[in-house]
């Protein structure tokens, strides 16, 4: 006897992720069913949810060193190249004395996909572990995974715009330096991690 | 397609709970992009591994401008490192910085390598690193020879010798560096072929002179080319003109040298890789180098080492030192004559210096006020000679004059001295040439010298007399008469003389009065007209060496003579 209520699946219910319809499970093999609304294909959950998730994630852990660790930016002025990294930018701000904007960026570029990750790092665990602790929290932290994602690409975009602005031939030159590209990888893959895991798996097996 | 409703039952064995997932075979392809990223993550492992860069420390004593992180290493206008770290040494004297060379560069870290800082220098030495103004300051480096090593000490300042160019190494020694350096040029008709290395200090007193010529230009140097500095600003000036010289800005400032290579020697070898040279003080000297001899002087007033020596004010060599001797009590002149002027130097020529003269009547030497006393000779007939002792005056010019030589008696000297003018009708016709007492000092003896133009104007009945001075003749019914020869033989004194005879003294024995005379008026003189004395007899020439009295004022009657003579030729 399970003390749980019953769920969708449980009552042989297969709920379309685009309409919302439900429908009942058929049991023939092979045949991949499809809403009969929508026409979307139909999972009792999103397929391969965590190992996909897990994949994104590690791919974006490993992006993560060459993106903090090599140059992001490399601003060229008067022949000499100033090659900076995500990290030594932010010191140039606070040593400036512009704490807002090197706080901005503290938080987008590094707050932000650390605690992205680590967050999804941590809900991926509690599946497979099966910490059943704290559930509604983590769907709190999910929500705020997924709202903030988008954020992470400030830094993208600082540079994408600092490139375009600054060039003044050979004075001042700006480039986006290899680190540009893995941050956005991270970024992106963080993002698609984050919805590519199917919620419900924490709610699987608990009241 | 049908539809298969389970429902939840208690029953256990009848409902599965487990959902019914299908286990799909394999791995999902999405595994694809961890393998991607761990692939790149490895790739820039590896090189970071492979362009690992070689860390060394390269201590400063002043690392003003080196910044961590952006002070490079620069090598031929190449980056090959870049500055890590900057520490301060344990004893606070010194300054490490942590360099990371590209590992390319592994091979040239050696023990003899040698670095240092390049930062923007307006200096004596020029403008250099000017580059560095906008980039920044760098490091750069000179490969070296010996083991590896990964520190080093850097230099405080560019090490002077590439060793590597290809090119003429010569060297030249001198004895004053005067403003040169390390790094002075060596120019070639104002183009900069080559270099001084690095001046050292023989054991000799002699500064040696390690010189680079390019290699393109190493032709220029001959066995026999003479070397001479060209630093600062030459100055010659006279009443001829001035002259500033000054080779370029650029040796000006720094110092510089220059080459010649004598015409006539042109033809010579070529100089090899560490021939030796003299490096002279200036051009002049270079030029001008010959035989060398001296002369002593009781008194060095005007001479300097650059006294020059002129023979019929054509210059022919200058003086190269002026100092005091102790053994003559007097001054050593060194001078140098130029080559093909040193059959001049014979054991009885004479020098004497020529000065500045200033006088009321006569200035003579006006352009030594300007370009120095110079040395001035009258050449010998002698043996060949080196040594010579200087005249304090320019000597008697008996053997130089080819005119009239005749001697004056007088009783006193009066004001006249060597060089006065000898007058005839107030026309300069010879100059006195020598004032000597006679031997038994009963009267003095006036060398006088007459150009030999004039010299048949001169008969054994001529009358001298002395023109100094003014002939005051003052009465009571003629008033004053002041009469002198010209106005310069009033300041200055001389000589003037008369010849009797007239125009035509056969025919009509008539003497024509036509003195010297300077009165103010000219009809004056018709009343000076006097009877003839019968002297009027034209006398026969005379011969070098004639003695005449020298009356100290003139008879009226003189002024009156007018002889007919033809004048002889020459100038």
């Amino acid at each position: 006897m399970v003390d749980r209520p019953l769920t969708a699946k449980d009552a042989g219910f297969l709920p379309c992720l685009v309409c919302h319809k439900l429908s009942v499970i058929q049991d023939d093999d092979g045949v991949q069913q499809r809403c009969s609304r929508c026409g979307a294909k139909l999972h009792a959950r999103k397929p391969d949810s965590i190992a996909r998730t897990w994949a994104l994630l590690l791919t974006s852990f490993i992006m993560l060193f060459p993106a903090y660790l090599l140059p992001i930016m490399t601003v060229t002025s008067f022949g000499h190249r100033y090659p900076s990294t995500i990290m030594e930018g932010i010191e140039h701000f606070i040593q400036d004395g512009t704490y807002f904007i090197g706080f901005l960026i503290f938080f987008a570029s590094i707050l932000v996909p650390v605690f992205k990750l680590l967050g999804i790092t941590l809900i991926l665990l509690s599946i497979q572990r099966n910490w059943k602790t704290s559930l509604r929290q983590k769907a709190v932290m999910l929500r705020i995974i997924r709202f903030i994602g988008r954020w992470s690409m400030l830094d993208i975009f600082v540079i994408a715009i600092m490139v375009a602005l600054v060039n003044l031939g050979s004075l001042t030159t700006i480039e986006a330096a290899p680190a540009a590209t893995f941050f956005a990888m991270v970024v992106v893959l963080t993002m698609l991690a984050a919805t590519s895991f199917d919620t419900r798996h924490l709610w699987e097996n608990t009241l | 397609m049908g539809e298969h409703i389970m429902t939840s039952t208690t029953d256990s064995g009848a409902i599965s709970l487990t959902p019914e997932l299908k286990s799909k075979k394999g791995v999902s392809p999405i595994w694809i992009l961890p393998l991607i990223a761990i692939i790149i993550a490895a790739w820039l492992v590896y090189r970071s591994i492979v362009n690992a860069g070689i860390d060394v420390t390269i201590t400063f004593k002043n690392a003003q401008g080196i910044e961590a992180g952006k002070t490079q290493v620069i090598y031929r206008g190449m980056p090959i490192g870049l500055v890590k770290k900057l520490e301060i040494n344990k004893d606070f004297q010194s300054v490490d910085v942590l360099v990371q060379f590209v590992k390319e560069a592994k091979d040239q870290l050696k023990k003899d390598t040698a670095f240092w800082k390049v930062a923007p220098e307006i200096s004596t030495r020029g403008i250099t690193g000017l580059e560095t103004l906008l980039k920044g300051n760098y490091i750069t480096m000179m490969p070296g020879e010996g083991e590896e090593t990964d520190h080093f000490e850097a230099l405080s300042e560019p090490p002077p010798f590439r060793s590597d160019t290809p090119g003429l190494h010569i060297r030249a020694f001198t004895e004053d560096l005067g403003a040169l350096k390390a790094g002075s040029g060596i120019y070639y008709k104002g183009i900069k072929v080559g270099e001084i290395i690095q001046t050292l200090l023989n054991d000799k007193t002699d500064v040696v002179l390690d010189l680079f010529i390019q290699e393109k230009y190493s032709d220029l140097v001959k066995k026999t080319t003479k070397f001479f500095n060209i630093s600062g600003i030459a100055f010659e000036g006279g009443l001829s003109g001035f002259s500033l010289k000054a080779e370029s800005l650029e040796s000006l400032l720094l110092g510089g040298i220059s080459f010649l290579t004598p015409e006539h020697e042109s033809k010579t070898q070529n100089a090899k890789d560490d021939d030796t040279f003299r490096l002279y003080k200036d051009r002049n000297r270079a030029e001008q180098e010959g035989q060398k001899f001296t002369v002593y002087f009781n008194d060095g007033k005007g001479l300097t080492d650059k006294t020059q020596i002129k023979y019929r004010g054509v210059e022919v060599g200058r003086a190269f030192s002026v100092e005091l001797d102790e053994k003559t009590d007097g001054v050593r002149l060194q001078v140098t004559m130029q080559q093909q002027y040193r059959q001049f130097l014979r054991d009885d020529t004479q020098f004497w210096v020529v000065r500045p003269e200033l006088g009321l009547a006569e200035t003579r030497n006006l352009d030594t006020l300007f370009s120095g006393a110079y040395l001035t000779f009258r050449p010998g007939k002698g043996k060949p000679g080196r040594t010579f002792k200087g005249l304090s005056n320019p000597p008697g010019e008996v053997a130089t004059r080819d005119g009239l030589h005749v001697v004056l008696v007088s009783e006193r000297l009066g004001s006249l001295k060597s060089g006065d003018p000898v007058y005839f009708r107030q026309v300069k016709v010879g100059e006195v040439t020598d004032c000597r007492l006679s031997e038994d000092a009963t009267s003095t003896l006036i060398g006088v010298d007459i150009q030999k133009k004039y010299a048949p104007i001169v008969r054994t009945t001529s009358k001298f007399w002395k023109a100094s001075g003014l002939n005051v003749d003052f009465s009571l019914f003629t008033g004053a008469k002041i009469k002198t020869e010209s106005m310069a033989a009033l300041l200055e004194g001389g000589i003037a003389f008369a010849t009797p005879g007239s125009p035509d003294v056969e025919e009509k024995k008539e003497a024509k009065s036509k003195g010297v005379v300077v009165d103010g008026s000219k009809n004056s003189e018709k009343k000076k007209v006097e009877p003839k004395i019968g002297t009027q007899v034209l006398g026969s020439p005379v011969k070098n060496g004639a003695t005449f009295e020298l009356y100290s004022e003139p008879q009226e009657e003189w002024l009156k003579w007018r002889p007919k003579i033809a004048l002889g030729k020459g100038n």
